[in-house]
């Protein structure tokens, strides 16, 4: 019962905490970023295992995260408000080579971010080649080349 | 069902209202998030300022020094201070009450009590103690076994008794 009750509250725990932190917080993953999730990885098994270091502990354990994540993915097909809330929605944050400054800031994102994903993705040189871009929900930045 | 709107040249499900309103409850979440950790240093949560606590008066034979917020499974401290006239014929008794005992697991006590006794509703400890006015500390180590509210006594065996009240998180 409480191996349940203790995977369901750090479900949504990490759910709520992740979602507060923002998108970019784990978006560009660097390698202290990394280390950080172990850490957190770390913090987390004790207070999800408790005392019990059973086999069954475990698979309960896992069984009950995937078992959300499952209900939550279903959930979420059914109602659109609910995926916006869980996942949150992709946002514009430059057209036709002008970068809208107001959006980018609330976001945490600046030119420079955008300018690298214009590179690695498709090899552009300026914001002005650049028709949009996208900060997506995962906080990856999409572009948009123009033709 | 998603019904993709088209903006500019995208088709791409932005809502600008509904951003807006995801960063108003971000800054609100650091913000508390910031206060939660502020809370957490100060010993709402667990150990630290807030938390300790003492119950008993200064001149009293029986004081008590607790942790008004504990966490569940884990290791604290109870600390009973005695003061001249606690012992009695070489020996020193101190009862810690049963419903306590069921929300508390004693890892071990220092000083080494002589004996344990078992009463129906308290569990007396007794310790050698040759100088009847001598003032001494025994440290109950002890893992919370409970969540929530727990109220708890502590006594003399000849009179004084001390009650607490500690909260247990999970």
């Amino acid at each position: 019962m409480d191996a349940v009750i203790r995977s369901a509250a750090i479900y949504l725990f990490l759910l709520i905490v992740f979602r507060i932190s923002g998108k970019r917080s784990l978006a560009q993953i660097t390698t202290f970023d990394f280390v950080l999730l172990l850490i957190i990885g770390e913090a987390t098994q004790q207070g999800l295992l408790g005392q019990d270091f059973s086999i069954t502990n475990a698979f309960i354990v896992i069984l009950t995260l995937i078992g959300i994540d499952i209900g939550l993915s279903l959930l979420k097909q059914r109602s659109q408000s609910l995926e916006k809330l869980l996942d949150g929605v992709p946002l514009i944050i430059l057209e036709n080579g002008q970068p809208l400054k107001d959006r980018m800031n609330k976001a945490r994102v600046d030119e420079g971010d955008i300018l690298e994903a214009a590179r690695e993705l498709q090899g552009l040189e300026r914001l002005e080649q650049i028709k949009y871009a996208v900060l997506e929900r995962d906080g990856r930045i999409s572009i948009v080349p123009k033709q | 069902m998603s019904s993709v709107k088209r903006i500019g040249d995208v088709e791409i499900n932005q809502d600008l209202d509904f951003q807006r309103l995801v960063w108003t409850v971000q800054r609100v979440g650091w913000v508390v998030t910031a206060l939660l950790i502020v809370a957490a240093l100060l010993g709402l949560f667990g150990p630290g300022p807030l938390s300790w606590a003492t119950a008993g008066e200064g001149g009293a034979p029986l004081r008590l020094e607790y942790n008004r917020f504990k966490r569940y499974l884990a290791p604290t401290t109870l600390r009973v201070h005695t003061g001249a006239g606690a012992g009695r014929e070489g020996q020193l008794r101190i009862w810690l009450d049963r419903t306590y005992l069921e929300g508390v697991q004693v890892e071990s006590v220092t000083l080494q009590p002589d004996s344990v006794e078992a009463g129906t509703d308290r569990m007396t400890y007794v310790f050698q103690m040759p100088d009847p006015n001598g003032s001494t500390a025994i440290t109950f180590n002890l893992l919370t076994q409970q969540i929530g509210t727990l109220r708890g006594r502590v006594g003399l065996a000849e009179g004084q008794t001390v009650t607490f009240t500690q909260f247990v998180y999970p």
